[in-house]
């Protein structure tokens, strides 16, 4: 079947003016899938994601899950022969992404032009006056410093509440778009694992910061982007215990140095800033080659100068305050106000809204990646191997996904990866009894989670799901050995993993119900219909390859 | 015609022991020998004989002594050739000691010295049975060169000969100049960053055409017979239906190519619907300024290119057309020119071929927002509606088979050589009024050796009649054979052989009186050298010819000889080899080889001090071609146990100087191995072996398997005899 294409260029022209001013230079080598950390051989990232650029084609970019996953690390534009950029190409659709879903959508458009700025910031100054005047408090207030004398604690939550809830609301609006988006992009997959589940695996990734760590060209920006999360998670935490502090027990700002909540907020204020200089600092920083430099566009710059403003003045106006110069203090703690309004109520708008689609796509990965994504990394040099060998068993146990299995065809490279085949990570499952695959394999059936497999063990055979797999189960035959991706369970008890195929005699296929393939083993992506533009290759109906020696990780998880 | 009436023949033989001759053979054996029979008036031994010193010794015995024949034991004949330089009037012969012997076999070895000696004998052999040459000149070559085709190529030809002083008359077949030029709307970019299209070059051409005085614009005409041979050629011109005759050196075919005819192209959409349209006219539509559908006139703001429509396709053409790519990417351009905001091309290609700075011109074109490249095959086309055409390719960047749908489908199709519609040439030769093609009805000659070169000497093919290419290569074309057609009147005019014997003074002299009109030689010369007359003897056009000796190789009767290499001293060389006796155990082989390919080759393996068979004796013949079987009778009734020939590949990329001469050599060494058939001796004695000039490493390995192969059969019965 034909895909009709039909180019836009007035989206070509939006992509290029939000940075990805190259994205014509591509010419498919695919060496940006080969470096990048989230392209696997089944699914190469982000080759696909240029030529859809380069021909316009808006639709499949911006319900793209993969472009939200990646955590524009950019090894794939520092390596990139031809200068295309694809880092800058995938931020460039982010950006678009966030206007394109934005909610009101016309509303989106006053945040992709300088022009507007000042207007973005008349709109929370005109309505702080407005309510100064009605409090009648237009005026330096007299005597000792204390913030409250200017807006009441009322007045700030009359007006800050609504806005955050604002903000947040048409952020989930955005969000909910952009998840039918993606959800109607693996239309016809079946998913591994609850919202849920996937929601807590993502929560723990953020808050960890893994896939961060994994850039190894723009590895440096995990140490400025986790300090600036943590101190705006500790800012919003104090300015929520203050308001407890009110209601609770009567106690008004300024708190003294000592109060512990006072302490979190310092030190939050201190994380804030940290994060922000370093976040910016590598903004003006110039690479050995001009493709190095991160390039900057006004959208980029509107919420990370918007953020570093806001903890720049939130500093200020406690600096100034213990100062006692009063003259500068009320205007600082004014302008901070108005950037805080201008931080939540246009979250949406702005990068901010990463908050919204990131988060999406990661749990939406999460729920039906196949495969677990990166774990084998040319690594930075500066980090020492130990560390990744930590990281990987870390994410192991976060976000279970498993390994190897005969090399996928690769439904762009028309067989195998397009450099190479071969499977990234791992190899098949190891052919002895216990063998299972890295992750889910070899606990005894006595094991609380059943079926050997650690997360999503299998049930007994009886699973609504069918003949022998549940998610990600296996039958449990002793002593055990399910495979969880690709790896060939011990015969004869191969199990399908996802969907109703009858456990064939060896060997399992992972998802959906392929006739079960000649050898032992497990076909990867086993019967999976065809992608819809990607589908040139019948799924993975290669036999697999020869089982690979037992795998070291084997009774790490036991 | 041979110089019998000069001097006394007076040989001097000098014999150098330097680069190690004198340590490994034994040299007054060698001084014994050239004191011998043809007998040396004076043999100097030399341990440098290259220097300054060695060379005065020899020029002295020239001056003083009247020496006037020189044999020279030492190096290869192809080094130090300006070193042994001693004029036209001394026959020169070299006997390859080093290269040949010394370092590729066991020094101070019976067998060696033994080999040595042959090549002595037979190098003095063939130096007594040579003479100098007369002049073959006979009258004053015509200056002006003939130019057919004024497209790009033809008028850069005449403007770089006029440049260069010749007259220059340029024939073309329309009624103005310019050819292709002429139907262009823009020009591939020609200047740095090859990035921008160009105005075309036709006006700035015509112009410096028509400020040459040197050169005579004749449109409107044709050539309608051409004879003679190079720097005698008589042109018919046909203007306005007078013809008019002229008399010219050489001759620069630049008639072009037309376009593959589309119409044949049904099974891309071509006649399915009016905006199904040919590159040829999709340019002309952005010559008039006019991008629209035919079907409705509308303005085509999305068009479609389909590459190699046609080419590269053996039901179509077979070959790369090397210039539609870069076209195709230029009308991508027009599209995008006429409307930057919403103009779409999309460009389907199978490769995308831009050799040179067109490279650059693709990257440009690549970085539109406009333009829409992938690979593909294009597997159907068809109307959508009145207006639209849909184009379904598979195989495509995009992962798999996609549509568009487009205002216009251009088809880019690929060049037939002009030559392929009539002959033009016209000319009266023997073996046709064509030139003969090299592949795909090009009639190119050695495309690499000898660009230019056609298979008539004197008579250049340039531009896209020779080779498909695009305008930047066809001036290259033009002005490269413009200087080979002045070359060629140059050769013409001093007696000497055009490539790639050039500079040889010797010729064919025909032994009429004892000829049978067989015309072997006529129908066999490469190079169509040969008319006939009304009897069918052969006229031999001394011009024409590149002193191969093919027709040596093919003659029965044995009456084509050179001055230097004859039926005769050949035969005299062979016999002065001498064969051990059956006793002896020692086998004798013969190897004839190619001088331009086998030759250096082996002496690579001497270089490279590759060491093989000792018992193998070398003939070098011009061409494998120009073996005359009475040499292989001659070699086996003498003794010889098994005989090579070292030759060129030869079929469709052959690699030979003189195009078939190894095929030749292979064709009539079926006939002479029946002859042995019949004898009751093995026809596997006799051989022939490719042997490229890039395998020398091989050959020790070719040598021993020959020499198991004879063992196995067993020595020449005829020993002795």
């Amino acid at each position: 079947m034909s895909t009709p294409v039909a180019p836009d260029l007035e989206f070509i022209r939006s992509l290029k003016a939000f940075g990805g001013e190259n994205l014509k230079s591509c010419y498919q080598c695919a060496t940006c899938s080969v470096v990048c950390p989230i392209s696997t051989d089944d699914r190469p990232f982000p080759r696909p994601e240029m030529i859809h650029a380069q021909w316009g084609m808006k639709e499949k970019l911006v319900s793209d899950p993969l472009v939200w996953v990646c955590h524009n690390c950019r090894d794939c534009s520092s390596y990139c022969p031809r200068g295309a950029k694809p880092g800058e190409l995938l931020s460039a659709v982010r950006d678009y992404t966030i206007t394109h879903f934005a909610w009101p959508r016309p509303f989106a458009r006053l945040f992709n032009d300088a022009k507007y700025l000042p207007l973005l910031f008349a709109i929370p100054a005109v309505i702080l006056l407005v309510a100064l005047g009605i409090e009648g408090h237009l005026h330096i207030p007299e005597g000792e410093i204390v913030y409250s004398k200017l807006f009441s604690i009322h007045i700030l939550e009359y007006l800050y509440i609504p806005v955050s809830f604002f903000g947040f609301i048409a952020g989930l609006m955005g969000m909910r778009r952009y998840w039918t988006g993606i959800s109607a992009h693996r239309a016809g997959e079946s998913p591994r694992r609850t919202m849920a589940e996937a929601a807590v695996l993502t929560g723990k990734e953020i808050l960890s910061h893994t896939q961060f760590r994994k850039c190894s060209v723009e590895g440096k920006r995990y140490y400025g982007h986790l300090p600036m999360l943590y101190g705006f998670l500790g800012a919003f935490a104090t300015t929520t215990l203050v308001t407890l502090y009110y209601y609770l027990f009567d106690r008004l700002t300024p708190l003294p140095l000592y109060d512990p909540v006072k302490i979190l907020g310092n030190v939050s204020a201190v994380l804030l800033l940290y994060g922000c200089a370093r976040l910016v600092a590598r903004r003006f920083e110039k690479g050995p080659e001009e493709r190095n430099n991160l390039p900057s566009s006004y959208f980029d710059w509107l919420f990370l100068g918007l953020l570093t403003a806001v903890a720049v003045t939130g500093t200020l106006t406690e600096l100034t305050r213990l100062s006692g110069a009063a003259g500068i203090a009320y205007p600082t703690y004014f302008i901070h106000l108005c950037l805080i309004f201008m931080l939540l109520g246009y979250m949406p708008y702005s990068k901010f809204a990463h908050l919204f689609y990131r988060t999406a796509a990661m749990v939406h990965e999460k729920m039906y990646a196949a495969e677990e994504v990166a774990v084998v990394l040319p690594g930075p040099p500066e980090e020492p191997p130990e560390e990744v060998e930590e990281e990987e068993e870390e994410e192991e146990a976060a976000a279970p996904a498993a390994a190897g299995g005969p090399a996928a065809t690769s439904p762009l490279g028309g067989g195998g990866s397009p450099l190479g085949g071969g499977s990234k990570i791992g190899g098949g499952a190891p052919p002895s009894m216990f063998g299972g695959s890295k992750i889910g394999g070899g606990a005894p059936p006595s094991s609380p989670l059943g079926g050997g497999s650690k997360i999503g063990g299998g049930p007994p055979p009886s699973s609504p799901l069918g003949g022998g797999g549940g998610i990600g189960g296996t039958p449990p035959p002793p002593p055990g050995g399910g495979s969880k991706i690709g790896g060939s369970p011990p015969p004869p008890a191969g199990g399908s993993k996802i969907g109703g195929s009858p456990p064939p005699p060896a060997g399992g296929s992972t998802i959906g119900g392929s006739p079960p393939p000649p050898a032992p083993g497990g076909s990867k992506i086993g019967g999976t219909p065809p992608p819809p533009m990607f589908g040139g290759v019948p799924g993975g109906a290669k036999p697999p390859a020869p089982p690979a020696p037992p795998a070291e990780e084997e009774a790490k998880d036991e | 015609m041979a110089n019998d009436t000069a001097a006394e023949p007076k040989l001097g033989t000098y014999i150098c022991t330097g680069c190690g001759l004198g340590d490994a053979l034994d040299i007054e054996a060698l001084e014994k020998i050239a004191n011998g029979d043809p007998k040396s008036s004076t043999c100097k031994t030399n341990a440098f004989l290259c220097s300054d010193e060695g060379v005065k010794v020899i020029r002295d015995d020239i001056d003083g002594e009247g020496v006037n024949r020189v044999v020279i034991a030492a190096c290869s004949g192809r080094v130090n050739q300006d070193v042994f330089a001693f004029g036209d009037d001394v026959v020169l012969d070299r006997v390859n000691l080093r290269e040949q012997v010394a370092w590729c076999h066991t020094p101070n070895d019976e067998e060696t010295d033994a080999l040595a000696q042959d090549y002595l004998r037979m190098g003095l052999v063939k130096n007594s049975k040579s003479s100098i040459p007369e002049s073959s000149v006979t009258q004053e070559v015509y200056d002006t060169l003939l130019v057919i085709g004024a497209g790009a190529t033809g008028m850069q030809a005449a403007i770089e000969a006029a440049k260069a002083g010749h007259k220059v008359v340029l024939v073309e077949k329309e009624a103005e100049l310019g050819g292709y030029l002429r139907t262009l709307h823009r020009q591939l970019p020609q200047r740095q960053p090859y990035a921008e299209l160009s105005e075309p070059d036709l006006a700035r051409k015509e112009g410096e055409v028509k400020a040459q005085p040197n050169i005579e614009v004749m449109t409107s005409s044709e050539v309608v017979k051409i004879s003679g041979q190079p720097g005698l050629f008589t042109a018919l011109v046909k203007r306005d239906g007078d013809e008019v005759a002229m008399q010219v050196g050489s001759v620069v075919l630049a008639t072009g190519a037309s376009s593959y005819d589309a119409a044949k192209l049904d099974h891309l959409g071509f006649g399915a619907s009016p905006n199904v349209v040919s590159s040829d006219t999709f340019e002309a539509m952005a010559k008039s300024g006019k991008i629209v559908r035919p079907s409705d006139g509308r303005p085509a703001t999305s068009v479609a290119f389909v590459l190699c429509a046609g080419s590269r396709d053996p039901d179509h053409l077979p070959y790369c057309s090397s210039s539609c790519c870069a076209t195709s990417l230029k009308q991508a351009a027009y599209v995008r020119e006429a409307d930057p905001v919403n103009g779409r091309a999309f460009v389907f290609y199978r490769d995308m071929r831009t050799p040179g700075h067109q490279e650059y011109f693709y990257k440009a074109m690549q970085e539109d927002e406009g333009v829409f490249l992938t690979k593909g095959n294009v597997t159907e086309v068809k109307p959508v509606g009145a207006n639209q055409v849909s184009v379904t390719a598979e195989e495509t960047l995009l992962g798999g088979p996609i549509t568009v749908e487009v205002d216009l489908v251009v088809l880019a199709t690929g060049i037939v050589p002009s030559t392929l519609e009539n002959d033009i040439l016209a000319l009266e030769y023997r073996q046709g009024a064509a030139l003969p093609d090299l592949k795909y009805g090009f009639p190119d000659s050695h495309f690499i050796c000898f660009p230019y070169e056609t298979r008539r000497t004197g008579i250049f093919a340039a531009g896209t009649v020779r080779a498909p290419m695009d305008i930047a290569n066809a001036y290259i074309d033009g002005g490269g054979a413009a200087m080979k057609a002045i070359q060629a009147i140059e050769y013409a005019r001093t007696g000497i052989a055009a490539l790639p014997r050039a500079m040889d003074p010797t010729y064919p002299d025909f032994g009429l009186d004892r000829c049978t009109a067989c015309k072997r030689c006529t129908e066999e010369c490469p190079f169509g050298t040969l008319n006939e007359d009304e009897k069918g003897f052969p006229q031999l056009n001394i011009n024409r010819c590149r002193r191969c000796g093919i027709c040596m190789g093919a003659c029965p009767e044995r009456v084509i000889n050179f001055q230097n290499y004859s039926i005769d001293g050949t035969s005299s060389q062979i016999r002065a080899i001498d064969i051990p006796s059956e006793d002896s155990g020692k086998l004798r082989f013969l190897a004839f080889m190619c001088e331009n390919d086998a030759y250096p080759a082996i002496d690579m393996a001497g270089v490279k001090r590759l060491q093989y068979d000792v018992q193998v004796r070398f003939v070098p013949v011009r061409c494998l071609g120009a073996i005359n079987q009475v040499w292989i009778a001659d070699s086996l009734s003498g003794g010889f146990d098994g005989v090579m020939l070292l030759g060129c590949k030869h079929g469709d990329n052959y690699q030979c100087h003189m195009i078939r001469g190894s095929e030749l050599a292979v064709e009539r060494l079926g006939k002479i191995q029946e002859t042995l058939d019949r004898l009751g001796l093995e026809a596997e004695r006799v051989q022939y072996i490719e042997f490229p000039i890039s395998e020398y490493q091989r050959f020790p390995e070719i040598v021993k398997g020959f020499v198991k192969h004879i063992n196995k059969i067993g020595p020449n019965p005829f020993k002795g005899f």
